[in-house]
C-alpha cells in the first residue's frame, strides 16, 4: 500500500462512524521502491490529496522530517518539496501493518502490501 | 478430401494420370500424420482407404470407419480383396454423379490394416458403468417377446413405451400413479441385479422403451426429486451410442456405446450432474473404434426406485428441488450474502489466476468513459479484478478494490493501487472520486435491495457531478461472442411429448424461484449459476449471476435518490450504463 492510497481511504462505511478519516497507520514492515518522478503529476495529485492527512501518516512512520508544516502556494517552484512528496506518496510501500479507524479503533490488517477492509455484516 | 467450395467440377468426371497421383500423395501424407500405425499397401488388400455409402451396393458386407468433422478420410473394410479391387477400379478419381459438383473425387488406396483405436478421447462421467453381456441371448428373447406382445404398449412421438409398477408422467418427469404390476419375468431380472449388488432397493418404476432404428430420446436428467440413485438400464436387440452431456457445459459430451444385452448403471455424478440421451439417427459411430454401426430396432428396460424423501445428493446445484431455500433465488439480505459468499467470493478465490490469464481486453464503452475523464482526476475501480483498467499510466489517480484476495495480489504485483473491500462497504472518503467504474460486479449481487445499495455506495464516494460507469451481463446474449462461441449446441428437449419438463404449476413456480445452472444456451431466467471451466484441471466452478433484462438498469438508476441517468449502451451481451451524482 502506498500512502497515496491511504490518503483516499476512510472507515466511514462502518456503522456509527461519521468521518473515519484519516485512518491511523501502524507499520511493521515497509520498503522503498524506485518510481519515476513526474513533477507535474505530483503537483496535480496534491490538489486532490489532503496534505494534513498525508503529513500525519508520514509522522506515524517517521518519514515526515522533510515535509513542511504547510504546503507553499507556489508548489511548482519547490522542486525539493515535490520530490519529497513524490517519495512519500509513491516510493514508500507499506508491506505489513495495520490501519485503525480513528472513531472506533477497529483495526484492519495490511498484509503483503494489501490492506483488508472486509468486515462482518453487523459492523 | 471430399469438400471444396472453391472449384466446380463436372459430376461424373474422372481424374487420371499425374493429377490423380498428386491427390493420392496428399492423402497418404495426411494419413501418415494422423495414423502412423496404418500401413499403405501397393498390393490389393481387403481394406480400402476412403468411402461413401454407395460402396455398399458393390460390397454389402463392407464396414466403415469414419471420423466426422475430425478427419477428411475414412476407411472401408471390404469382404475380400477382390471386391476391394473392384470398388477401387470403379471409384478412384471419380466425382460420383450422386455427389454435389463441389465435391472432390474419391481418392482410394489400399491399406494393410485399419486403426485399432478410435480418435475420440473416451472419457466417461464418474459413476457410469456399462456391463457387457449382462443377459444371455435367451433371456433377451424372452424379455423382448414379452414386451412386444404386451397389450398396453403405448406410442409416443418417436418411440413406444410400456410402464410397470408406476406410470412415468412425461409432463412432470416423475411417477406417482400405480399401473401394471411388475411381471415375474422382470422380477427375475431385479433379483439378479440385487444379487449382483447393483441395486439395493426394489425398483418400483420400470419403463420399457421400443426404439425404431433412427429414433432416440432427447437429452435429459432423470429428475432428482422423483427417483433414487442409481438408474439402471438394460439394452436389447441393438447396440446404440448414448451421449452423456455435462449439465454445466453442454459442449462436454461423452459418447458411450451401450452394446446389445449390456447393463448400464447411471449413478453418482453421471446420474445427478450429467444429462443423457440418444441422438435420432440410423447409424452410430462406435466411440472406441470409430467403426460405423447400423442401428436395429432396440428395446431398453429402465429400472428406477421412486424417491420418497427429499434428494440430498451432493450435486445440489443440478437438483430440481431448492433444498429448503439453499438453492433458491435469495429473498433476504442474509440469503444473498450467503449465496454471494459461496458462489461469487469463494469462486473468484479459486479461479483468480485462471481469470487473470483470460481477462485482458477492455470494453470499448468503458475505455471511452475512462478516456473522457479529465487527466489528473481521481478514479476508483470497484471490483477491479486483475487490475486491467488500473494498469495504464494515463495521468489519472486510480485506486481499485476487490473482495477477492487472489485478484488483489495479482493486481498489486502489476503495480496497481488496490485493497480488499466489499463493494457495498466502500472504504473510500465520501465525495472523493471524480469518476468510478464498476465492471461486471453488479450482476453478482443477489437482491434488488443490495443492487440498489451498490449504486448508493458508488454515489456516496463520488463528488457531486462525478460519473460512474457500470457494466452487467444482459439476459439477451443473442449478438455476443459468447453466444457465437457456444452456438453449435443442440436443443435441450424434454423426453416425452416434445414439451419442457416441469410443466405443472407447482414445478413451474418452483423453477422460477430456484437458481439454475446455465448450460451455455439462452438464459431462461435472470438468477443463474454460470459455470467457469478450467479445462487443464478438469474443474468446474459455478458463479452466481443476476443477468439484466432490458430496461432494468434504467429502473435501478431511477430508483436511487441523487442518481442521474446519463446513458445505457449494449455491447456484446452487456449493458454498459453511466450515471451522474446530482
Amino acid at each position: 500500500m502506498k500512502l497515496l492510497t491511504h490518503n483516499f481511504m476512510s472507515s466511514r462505511f462502518l456503522k456509527g462512524v461519521n468521518e473515519g478519516y484519516p485512518l491511523r497507520l501502524h507499520v511493521t514492515k515497509m520498503e522503498n521502491r524506485d518510481v519515476e518522478f513526474n513533477a507535474e503529476f505530483v503537483k496535480n495529485i496534491m490538489s486532490k490529496c489532503d496534505y494534513g492527512a498525508l503529513r500525519t501518516a508520514c509522522e506515524s512512520i517517521n518519514e515526515a522530517s522533510k515535509l513542511p508544516a504547510n504546503l507553499p502556494d507556489d508548489l511548482s517552484e519547490h522542486d525539493d518539496i515535490l520530490r519529497e512528496l513524490h517519495r512519500v506518496l509513491f516510493c514508500i510501500e507499506v508491506i505489513e501493518g495495520e490501519l485503525e479507524c480513528p472513531d472506533t479503533g477497529r483495526r484492519f490488517p495490511i498484509h503483503d502490501s494489501i490492506p483488508n477492509l472486509l468486515v462482518e455484516d453487523n459492523e | 478430401m471430399y469438400f471444396s467450395d472453391e472449384k466446380e467440377r463436372p459430376v461424373g468426371s474422372r481424374y487420371e494420370g499425374s493429377k490423380l497421383l498428386r491427390k493420392i500423395h496428399k492423402s497418404h501424407e495426411q494419413l501418415k500424420r494422423h495414423n502412423p500405425d496404418v500401413v499403405i499397401s501397393e498390393e490389393p488388400t481387403q481394406n480400402l482407404l476412403n468411402l461413401r455409402r454407395f460402396f455398399r451396393p458393390l460390397d454389402p458386407g463392407c464396414q466403415f470407419f469414419v471420423y466426422p468433422n475430425k478427419r477428411s478420410y475414412s476407411f472401408i473394410q471390404c469382404s475380400d480383396a477382390y471386391l476391394a479391387t473392384k470398388i477401387r477400379k470403379e471409384f478412384n478419381g471419380f466425382v460420383h454423379p450422386k455427389l454435389k459438383s463441389s465435391h472432390q473425387p474419391f481418392v482410394i488406396s489400399f491399406v494393410k490394416n485399419v486403426p485399432e483405436k478410435g480418435i475420440a478421447e473416451t472419457f466417461r462421467p464418474d459413476g457410469l458403468a456399462v456391463l457387457d453381456n449382462y443377459i444371455s441371448k435367451d433371456e433377451e428373447k424372452t424379455l423382448t417377446d414379452f414386451i412386444f406382445s404386451h397389450p398396453k404398449v403405448k406410442m409416443l412421438k418417436h418411440r413406444a413405451v410400456l410402464h410397470f409398477g408406476h406410470e412415468f408422467d412425461y409432463d412432470t418427469n416423475s411417477a406417482f400413479r400405480e399401473t401394471e404390476p411388475i411381471p415375474e419375468i422382470i422380477n427375475d431380472l431385479v433379483k439378479k441385479l440385487k444379487y449382483d449388488g447393483y441395486i439395493s432397493a426394489w425398483p418400483d418404476q420400470i419403463t420399457a422403451n421400443i426404439y425404431e432404428p433412427g429414433h432416440g430420446i432427447p437429452s435429459h436428467y432423470d429428475t432428482h426429486s422423483a427417483f433414487e440413485d442409481p438408474v439402471v438400464s438394460l439394452s436389447m436387440l441393438s447396440d446404440v451410442v448414448m451421449e452423456f452431456k455435462d449439465g454445466a457445459n453442454s459442449a462436454r459430451i461423452a459418447p458411450v456405446l451401450l452394446p446389445r444385452r449390456s447393463l448400464c448403471l447411471i449413478q453418482g455424478e453421471s446420474r445427478y450432474r450429467w444429462k443423457h440421451g440418444i441422438v435420432n439417427r440410423k447409424h452410430d459411430v462406435d466411440p472406441r473404434t470409430n467403426r460405423v454401426i447400423p442401428r436395429q430396432m432396440r428395446v431398453s428396460l429402465t429400472l428406477r426406485k421412486i424417491r420418497t424423501v427429499p434428494c440430498k445428493c451432493p450435486w445440489k446445484e443440478f437438483c430440481d428441488w431448492d433444498r429448503e431455500g439453499e438453492m433458491g433465488v435469495p429473498k433476504s439480505g442474509n440469503e444473498a450474502e450467503r449465496l454471494e459468499g459461496s458462489y461469487v467470493a469463494d469462486v473468484y478465490e479459486n479461479i483468480a489466476s485462471h481469470f487473470d490469464e483470460t481477462r485482458h481486453s477492455s470494453w470499448k464503452a468503458v475505455k471511452k468513459f475512462i478516456d473522457d475523464i479529465p487527466r489528473g482526476s481521481v478514479m476508483y475501480d470497484v471490483g477491479c479484478g486483475n487490475g486491467k483498467y488500473l494498469i495504464a499510466q494515463d495521468g489519472l489517480i486510480k485506486i481499485g478494490c476487490d473482495m477477492c484476495n487472489g485478484l488483489c495480489v495479482i493486481a498489486a504485483k502489476k503495480g496497481c493501487h488496490v485493497m480488499r473491500a466489499d463493494a457495498l462497504k466502500l472504504p473510500f472518503r465520501e465525495k472523493s472520486a471524480d469518476a468510478v467504474i464498476c465492471i461486471a460486479v453488479l450482476h453478482h449481487i443477489a437482491t434488488l435491495e443490495r443492487r440498489r445499495q451498490l449504486v448508493e455506495e458508488i454515489l456516496r464516494v463520488l463528488k457531486p457531478g462525478g460519473c460512474a460507469c457500470v457494466t452487467v451481463w444482459s439476459m439477451d446474449q443473442s449478438h455476443s461472442e459468447y453466444a457465437k462461441m457456444r452456438g453449435n449446441k443442440d436443443e435441450n428437449e424434454a423426453i416425452g411429448k416434445g414439451q419442457n419438463p416441469g410443466k405443472t404449476e407447482d414445478l413451474k413456480k418452483n423453477k422460477a424461484e430456484r437458481l439454475k445452472v446455465h448450460d451455455g444456451k439462452d438464459f431462461e431466467q435472470q438468477d443463474v449459476l454460470v459455470p467457469w471451466v478450467i479445462d487443464q484441471e478438469n474443474k468446474t466452478f459455478l458463479r452466481y449471476y443476476h443477468v439484466f433484462r432490458e430496461g432494468e438498469a434504467e429502473e435501478l438508476m431511477h430508483s436511487v435518490d441523487g442518481c442521474q441517468m446519463v446513458s445505457v449502451e449494449k455491447e456484446q451481451g452487456n449493458y454498459i450504463f453511466v450515471f451522474r451524482k446530482s
